[in-house]
């Protein structure tokens, strides 16, 4: 649930905010490195939490595209 | 020229030198292991390609028919005459190099000329190195075909997408491959993965990109309709048996759910793969060298294809905004959807959007089919991201144009990443040596004496009871592992083996129980029943892995000695004096039609008789009663009596009753009647044919009052134990499944017994459990359950009472024990109990409760028996037969395969049989059609001796028939029209091209 209202904060948000778009492609890089660094240290159950996390910014970055590849204005029209 | 040809020949030598892999695996040596028939796919397939495979204690329906495109590549080796093992060594090269041809064409398709050949030898490694297969076997079919085939419809789901006309054709080209990949459909949710995805693929077109709705409903029914036609060959008879057997299958499956099993960044680093993690049970692949991929720079590696999948969106939003090539990026949309999707089903309920799967779980009807939903959705997330990391490289390609060295060094770094990541295939290791026994796949070296006795043994035409054997996969003490199946270790010979696959047929179990019981009393008591269950010896192997039958294997030498055997090495086979038949003419006082009670019913006889109603009966052949199976909830320490609550029930089998017969005296048909309906303590029994012999006897316990065996007061309470190959990985649930199921030994226990049982949890149980009561064999770890109960969550203690179900198998060792594991496996719910104590009472014996009625009457002499004038088999699942009543008025014609609804008695012309006695077998399948429209509705269908299927022959006349299982008929024929109509797809498509 919780991951569904962040997801729709971003977008309510990103809206607004243009250079927030780019948010998501650095913080799923930031928690990949996140990633291979708890594993390579033993960390397991850090690095089950940070992939979920990357999975999340990639989820944002889909979205991103696909609003950008289906038109704001179209999107917003229909949410209009 | 010559620079056209040289691009592609770096991409073609990657597909070859990868797709060569499999020769590594082999020296000289089959190679099986989970894909359990691989020691002869041909074999296999002409038993299970047809709808009846009569092998298996008394036959089943196959649900194998799909295979059958892959049993046509090896009868074409045979019919070349070439050695078995070049034909399992070319199937296997012949599908990698093909996997890796296709998603070359695939990608080529897609970037044309953008994509540089040292990308494709990239995207080549990677895809055909994939560690999804890590997870399972490399040897099995379903996924192989599926990987093999994902390339060729994303390559036509391309074309679909980009173009803005028409798509037709490009539907019946996809619907053309549903046929060819039809292997795939013996594992269903394999199957739904490509229909999943060509759908997937219409409604983004016809949705998203050029919005037309008409289009989409049309293109969808083309679709459906031609893939239906195409694959209705096997959909149809599947159908037919699956109807009533879909919550067997779901009670089956349960017990290997992994919903939790793949963790994000599992899935994510390429692919899902837990072939990197320290050893988890003997059936999992794992490679001691699985740290070095948490280490650096191992680890980076893992993670590198992800990171350039992930930067896909960021260069394709550049794209769109650029609105470069507005085709190309439409499609890579789809691609980038599409692998969200599947990484989300991949990881099923696992960190982010795991609560999605878990929904569609819980309430989307089938979608439980998807209880390893790594194994079905990787590879498509594996073809995608292979696809999208080809673009990723193009554009990095672009930026780097004037840094050849960081260029170079990067696509360095892939190819030896993607070689790290295949080390398991090309090091050989994904196939076993001899020492791992259990391992997915294996070396094979079959012993002499095996060869010798496939080789150089004539059969009979009967069963054959294989001792000692458990299942479907076979454990014997050979030089090189052996996990497989032991009935395609013969050539022609049907076996009693106790091993039904997941459709044995309900009610042989105490029919083959039987049989072993008979063959440890005498060979005399083996020779005796030879006729009735179509026996025509005893295989002793004395190379099994099961040490817990020592003793009994002692004991049939010693009974057997005397007797005539056939030495092959360590294999001895008696055979019994007489040849059997498939068929028999029985009279009709040896068959009891036994009538399952409604609760209704049965509510009426507790009333009338007492809460625990017993049929006891004398007959040569054991049988079921069908019951009601109390579970209730209370707490035992206050129990003084026992209390029937009908709403708590739950319908069962399990506590029918065997009574061997100790005298040759056949039981007559009996029904109940309509008198239940008026509750009365004399409660009738109808005799069909009253003239015959016949004995019934009706018992109670007396429950309310239970007369406990003096100082037989059994009480144990102990630690509950686990399985010991459960260990493990604590972070991965697919263990946890296993972990979860704990034991209590009720050593006491005897399954032959009726006792008052009550199990004290010492706490309440915080999730649904399901509580049986098992033999569990040492040293196979074969389980057989002898009831089980679902107890619902809240329940700290239970009562309940076992009522007896079965003779003791002597084969057993006296290990039963409590089982108690999660109902609806919920890896978020931990059941972890520090102790079950377990007290019961054991009942008077059944032969001393009181005897409520008892009808015997007295045979009245030998009545008039119709003649089986002449019997041929046909086929597998075709009977021919002449049959001359000679004034007789009653009996019934037995055919002894399994029992199911599905067999039928035709009437046929004389001509006919002989026609189908001389057309060889594919035309006499076509031509059989005709019996659809034969008559067929005369004579009623039973079930005679528990097991076998019989015809009243009272109600039909002299004559000719054919005895026919009609799944397979309709297979037959469907496949027929399903080619043909294959056939005319392919030349229109081709044609079209041309034109």
């Amino acid at each position: 649930m919780i991951e569904l209202i962040l997801t729709v904060v971003y977008i309510v948000t990103r809206r607004k905010y243009e250079d927030i778009k780019l948010v998501p492609y650095f913080m799923e890089v930031f928690f990949i490195v996140l990633t291979i660094l708890f594993i390579a240290s033993g960390n397991v159950s850090a690095a089950e939490t940070t992939g979920s996390v990357i999975f999340f910014f990639f989820t944002l970055t889909v979205i991103e595209l696909f609003i950008t590849k289906l038109g704001e204005d179209k999107l917003t029209k229909y949410v209009n | 020229m010559l620079t056209k040809i040289s691009k592609f020949i770096l991409p073609l030598c990657a597909i070859l030198l990868t797709g060569l892999t499999p020769l590594l695996w082999f020296h000289g040596h089959l190679i099986t292991g989970e894909e359990f028939y691989a020691l002869d796919y041909g074999m296999w397939g002409k038993i299970y390609t047809q709808g009846w495979a009569p092998n298996v204690n008394f036959g089943e329906f196959s649900l194998f028919l799909p295979f059958k495109l892959q049993y046509l590549f090896f009868h074409l080796f045979e019919i070349l005459n070439i050695n078995y093992y070049y034909a399992l060594v070319s199937w296997h090269v012949l599908a990698w190099v093909i996997t890796g041809l296709f998603f070359y064409l695939f990608i080529k398709q897609v970037y044309r000329e953008k994509m540089s050949p040292l990308i494709a030898v990239i995207a080549i490694i990677f895809y055909v190195f994939n560690p999804f297969f890590l997870n399972i076997s490399v040897l099995l079919t379903p996924p192989r075909i599926l990987f093999m085939f994902l390339p060729l419809i994303f390559a036509l789901l391309h074309k679909y997408i980009i173009q803005d006309q028409g798509g037709y054709k490009i539907i019946a080209a996809l619907s053309l491959i549903t046929f060819f990949v039809s292997p795939l459909y013996v594992n269903i949710p394999y199957g739904s993965i490509i229909f999943i995805v060509i759908a997937l693929g219409i409604v983004y077109k016809n949705v998203f990109i050029r919005t037309n709705f008409r289009n989409l409903l049309l293109h969808f029914m083309f679709f459906i309709v031609l893939s239906s036609l195409l694959n209705i060959w096997w959909a149809v008879p599947f159908v037919m048996k699956i109807r009533t057997n879909v919550g067997d299958i779901k009670g089956t499956t349960s017990n290997f759910v992994t919903i939790a099993a793949s963790k994000t960044q599992d899935v994510l680093t390429y692919f899902g793969s837990w072939a990197f993690r320290e050893k988890a049970t003997e059936e999992i692949y794992y490679f001691p060298y699985y740290k070095n991929y948490d280490r650096f720079p191992l680890v980076a590696a893992r993670f590198l294809p992800f990171l350039l999948i992930a930067g896909v969106p960021f260069f394709l939003i550049k794209q769109i905004k650029k609105r470069e090539k507005n085709s190309e990026s439409e499609f890579l949309l789809f691609l980038v959807g599409m692998a969200w999707l599947f990484i989300l089903l991949a990881k099923g309920i696992s960190g982010f959007g795991g609560s999605i799967f878990g929904f569609f779980y819980d309430n989307v009807p089938l979608f439980w089919f998807f209880r390893e939903p790594y194994a079905k959705f990787m590879p498509v997330y594996a073809l995608i991201g292979d696809t999208l990391l080809v673009y990723t490289l193009i554009k990095i390609s672009t930026e780097l144009k004037s840094r050849n060295f960081l260029r170079i060094l990067l696509f360095v770094i892939l190819i030896i990443s993607g070689v790290a990541l295949g080390r398991p295939y090309w090091s050989a290791e994904v196939v076993g040596e001899t020492e791992n026994k259990k391992i997915s796949s294996q070396t094979v070296i079959v012993p002499d004496y095996w060869e010798d006795l496939r080789e150089n043994w004539e059969p009979k035409k009967g069963y054959y009871v294989l001792y000692p054997t458990f299942q479907v996969s076979e454990y014997l003490k050979w030089p090189s592992g052996y996990n497989g199946s032991p009935y395609i270790l013969f050539k022609g010979v049907n076996i009693i083996s106790r091993a039904p696959l997941i459709f044995g047929n309900s009610g042989i179990d105490s029919v083959t129980a039987y049989i072993n019981k008979s063959l440890l009393e005498s060979p005399e008591k083996f020779n005796s029943i030879a006729q009735t269950y179509k026996l025509s010896g005893l295989i002793i192997q004395g190379d099994a892995g099961y040490a817990g039958f020592a003793g009994y294997m002692k004991k049939l030498k010693d009974l057997y000695q005397s007797e005539p055997a056939i030495e092959k090495g360590k294999i001895t086979i008696h055979e019994t004096e007489k040849d059997v038949s498939d068929v028999e003419i029985v009279p009709a006082g040896n068959i009891f039609s036994s009538k399952q009670l409604t609760p209704k019913e049965y509510e009426i006889l507790k009333d009338t008789f007492g809460v625990d109603l017993k049929f006891s009966y004398t007959s040569k052949t054991p049988f079921e009663i069908e019951v009601i199976e109390p579970v209730v909830t209370y707490d035992f320490e206050k129990a003084t009596e026992y209390v029937f609550d009908l709403s708590k029930f739950t319908s069962g089998k399990y506590f029918g009753r065997i009574i061997p017969s100790t005298e040759d005296i056949k039981l007559t048909s009996v029904t109940l009647d309509g008198n239940l309906e008026k509750p009365s303590k004399e409660l009738s029994f109808m005799f069909d044919q009253p003239e015959c012999c016949k004995k019934l006897e009706v018992y109670t316990n007396e429950i309310k009052k239970p007369e406990y065996i003096k100082n037989n007061w059994i009480y144990t309470e102990t630690g509950l134990f686990r399985d010991s190959d459960d260990v493990t990985d604590p972070n991965s649930l697919m263990f946890k499944t296993k972990v979860s199921k704990y034991y209590n030994k009720i050593s006491w226990f005897d399954p032959s017994r009726t006792y008052d049982i009550g199990i004290d949890f010492g706490e309440r149980i915080n999730l649904d459990i399901l509580l049986s009561i098992i033999h569990r064999d040492v040293d196979s770890g074969v389980e057989t359950s002898y009831g089980d109960a679902v107890i619902p969550a809240g329940t700290d203690a239970i009562h309940f009472n076992y009522i007896s179900a079965v003779i003791r198998n002597p084969l057993e060792d006296p290990d039963y024990y409590i089982r108690i594991s999660p109902y609806l496996i919920n890896p978020q719910s931990e059941f972890k109990p520090s102790k079950v104590g377990v007290r019961a009472f054991a009942y008077k014996d059944m032969t001393t409760a009181k005897l409520i009625m008892m009808v015997q009457k007295e045979s009245q002499g030998e009545p008039a028996k119709p003649n089986i004038v002449d019997y041929s088999r046909a086929s597998q699942s075709m009977g021919l037969i002449e049959i001359d009543k000679k004034g007789a008025t009653e009996g019934y014609l037995q055919f002894k395969d399994a029992y199911d609804p599905n067999w039928s008695l035709v009437l046929i012309s004389r001509d006919d049989l002989t026609r189908y006695r001389e057309m060889p077998e594919f035309i006499r399948g076509i031509y059989s059609a005709k019996l659809l429209f034969g008559d067929k509705h005369f004579a009623e269908h039973v079930n005679i001796e528990s097991y076998s299927n019989g015809w009243d022959l009272s109600k039909i006349d002299s004559g000719y028939y054919a005895i026919v299982f009609w799944p397979d008929i309709l297979n037959t024929v469907l496949f027929a029209g399903s080619s043909v109509l294959a056939g005319v797809l392919f030349v229109y498509i081709l044609y079209r091209r041309r034109s």
